[in-house]
């Protein structure tokens, strides 16, 4: 990419960027956009070199068992958050996911199976939680977020999360990447790998898990899978893949946001679809050039 | 020339995007402005409202409310409420109760489980509270318009002889549904937790529920179960179901053979008043009375005779695509 081509992004970002706080009459939001943006457009290279797009997108399922088993350790534990537990099971259902993979289990084949027992279980969770528990509310309601409904507490959680995130997906974004080209070669170079490896599965289950709370799981499956692999259409090398994968999470997210308002539909639509037509932009762009 | 051009298009779209007004909600300075979350009450809360005042449902009508995401609209909508109607367990009405605890709407919120006088029945099955269809009951829907009229007074005092004599209105008229137990002396199977407070308005007890719960699966023993219960009570069974429920064609099968009547009634959530609900409810349940259920075959031998075809054709694909291949 050119300093030209560098120029007309930066321009456009900042142009985009004035717009919103325009045009979007709730500071909130944009604020809960660029922050979930710029965390999952750093988690998405991660995904895209690990190759864990299956399991990024099946962690809903992870959730779903996690909540329904959150109930009933709230309500029997001294620890009186469901919201607490269901972060905690669902992360360390991702660990079992990611240590299966750290022991040279094919991660599709690990999450076929890890996605398979959760779904199966939380069918028989739900059915002990739902007929033992006072249960008042959808299960859904303990974990599921819409971006347009978070408050400025959501948006300071939001910000901590963000910044750990982001910092620890810069930290072991080059490591990462090396395990995802040849994890032979890394394992023999690299000493701790395991620690890489447990630290990319955190990030990836809270970005995954925790967030869903404050943004919902359409905006997330969206922001994880597409902005990495339009990036790795349109630009070589890592850092440079980094950098667009954010540019690009957050230009579909404002942009997204940008649209649902003057469409009045809801926010996850109009990103969807912003991220998708970049993502097919990108493939276009791709066979120009060759 | 061409920075021009986007400036020029960037200021229009903002320009036409801001003059984007909300409709459905537009009424007088000081009117009072309800959002309420569910459709299937909206005709409700309009039925005592005084000049000026407006109500708006979220989730527009035939639209699950369990999966719903709000929209810019919705939300400015929510933001000049002043009094907002929850059911309190979808996930956006629990977010909105955040936002209000919070302080970002100013609303006051009325969350329908949680209104003095609400009574709850159990679960036949679990013995938990079933809190689906609260307001399908005569006696609860009267408690929350009640609530609804003291609330939009303490709101708007200077109309407080209007919401009474309205509500005076819907009383009366909820009094003659109330008094029609046509399912009296019957035991009923039903389908979904949503139908137990209307069917024990009806009069009838409501022995066993398919569905246990909204989100859960249909288990082979909860069908069972229904069978067993029609054997049990024989001709005083009655089997109630929603159109286009999953359980529908099993019970349908179980009514067919043990010749009881079965009644489907369309789904709630397609309607957008409760009492406007439960009269058609009525209705159709007296015309089945008087003419026993036509139980001809049931779906589930349809069904089957389905099957028996779409297996023969395919069957008679391979073979004619195994002989093409032979040939060739």
């Amino acid at each position: 990419m050119n300093a030209r081509a560098t120029c007309i992004l930066i321009g456009f970002f900042m142009v985009l960027t004035v717009v919103s706080f325009l045009y979007i009459p709730r500071v909130e939001w944009i604020l809960a956009i660029i922050l979930s943006a710029t965390i999952y457009g750093s988690v998405s290279p991660l995904i895209a070199a690990r190759r864990l797009y299956f399991l990024a997108s099946e962690v809903s399922h992870i959730a779903l068992f996690a909540v329904t088993i959150s109930v009933a350790l709230s309500r029997e534990t001294p620890l009186n958050s469901e919201i607490l537990w269901a972060i905690m099971v669902g992360l360390a259902i991702v660990y079992v996911v990611g240590y299966a993979i750290h022991k040279g289990f094919d991660p599709d084949m690990a999450t076929s199976i890890v996605v398979s027992a959760t779904a199966s279980s939380s069918v028989v969770s739900m059915f002990a939680v739902l007929t033992r528990y006072r249960v008042e509310y959808s299960l859904w309601s303990i974990i599921l977020g819409d971006p347009l409904l978070t408050t400025w507490r959501d948006i300071q959680i939001l910000a901590a999360i963000g910044l750990v995130l982001l910092i620890t997906a810069l930290a072991i974004y080059r490591v990462t990447i090396y395990i995802g080209i040849d994890r032979d070669t890394v394992m023999l170079s690299v000493k701790n790998t395991h620690i890489y490896e447990f630290l990319f599965f955190t990030v990836l289950g809270v970005a995954c898990i925790a967030l869903m709370r404050i943004i919902g799981y359409i905006v997330e499956h969206v922001l994880l899978l597409l902005p990495a692999l339009t990036a790795i259409n349109s630009v070589e090398g890592s850092n440079r893949v980094l950098a667009l994968s954010i540019y690009m999470s957050i230009v579909s997210g404002l942009l997204g946001l940008v649209l649902s308002y003057w469409l009045n539909i809801a926010p996850a639509s109009g990103i969807g679809f912003t991220a998708l037509t970049m993502y097919m932009l990108s493939i276009a762009l791709k066979r120009v050039k060759k | 020339m061409m920075l021009q051009k986007i400036a020029t298009i960037l200021l229009v779209h903002i320009i036409l995007a801001t003059s984007i007004t909300v409709t459905g909600a537009v009424g007088t300075k000081d009117g009072v402005h309800v959002v309420v979350t569910f459709p299937f009450m909206l005709k409700d809360v309009e039925n005592i409202l005084c000049d000026g005042d407006t109500v708006y449902s979220l989730v527009p009508l035939g639209v699950d409310p369990h999966e719903y995401q709000i929209t810019p609209q919705d939300f400015e909508i929510l933001s000049k409420a002043d009094l907002i109607i929850s059911t309190a367990h979808t996930p956006f009405e629990t977010n909105i109760k955040k936002l209000i605890g919070d302080g970002v709407l100013k609303a006051k919120l009325i969350e329908i489980p949680n209104i003095p006088g609400i009574k709850f029945l159990e679960h036949p099955l679990s013995g938990t509270i079933n809190y689906h269809g609260l307001l399908m009951d005569i006696n609860n829907y009267l408690t929350f318009i009640e609530n609804v009229t003291n609330t939009l007074t303490f709101i708007r005092h200077d109309c407080s002889d209007v919401y009474r004599s309205k509500f005076e209105e819907i009383v009366s008229r909820a009094r003659v549904a109330g008094v029609k137990k046509l399912l009296k002396d019957r035991v009923a199977v039903i389908d979904s937790p949503i139908l137990q407070y209307l069917v024990n308005s009806l009069g009838a007890e409501v022995k066993h529920i398919v569905q246990i719960e909204h989100e859960v699966p249909i288990t082979p023993k909860d069908i069972a179960k229904a069978e067993d219960v029609v054997k049990t009570y024989g001709n005083k069974t009655i089997m109630v179901v929603l159109k286009e429920s999953i359980a529908r064609a099993s019970l349908n099968d179980i009514a067919y053979r043990y010749r009881v009547p079965f009644v489907e009634l369309p789904n709630p959530l397609s309607y957008n008043s409760i009492l406007g609900y439960h009269e058609s409810v009525l209705e159709m349940i007296s015309q089945d009375m008087m003419s026993p259920v036509p139980l001809d075959k049931s779906d589930v031998w349809r069904e089957g005779y389905y099957l028996v075809y779409v297996a023969v054709g395919l069957a008679l694909i391979v073979f004619i695509v195994l002989f093409v291949a032979k040939k060739h």
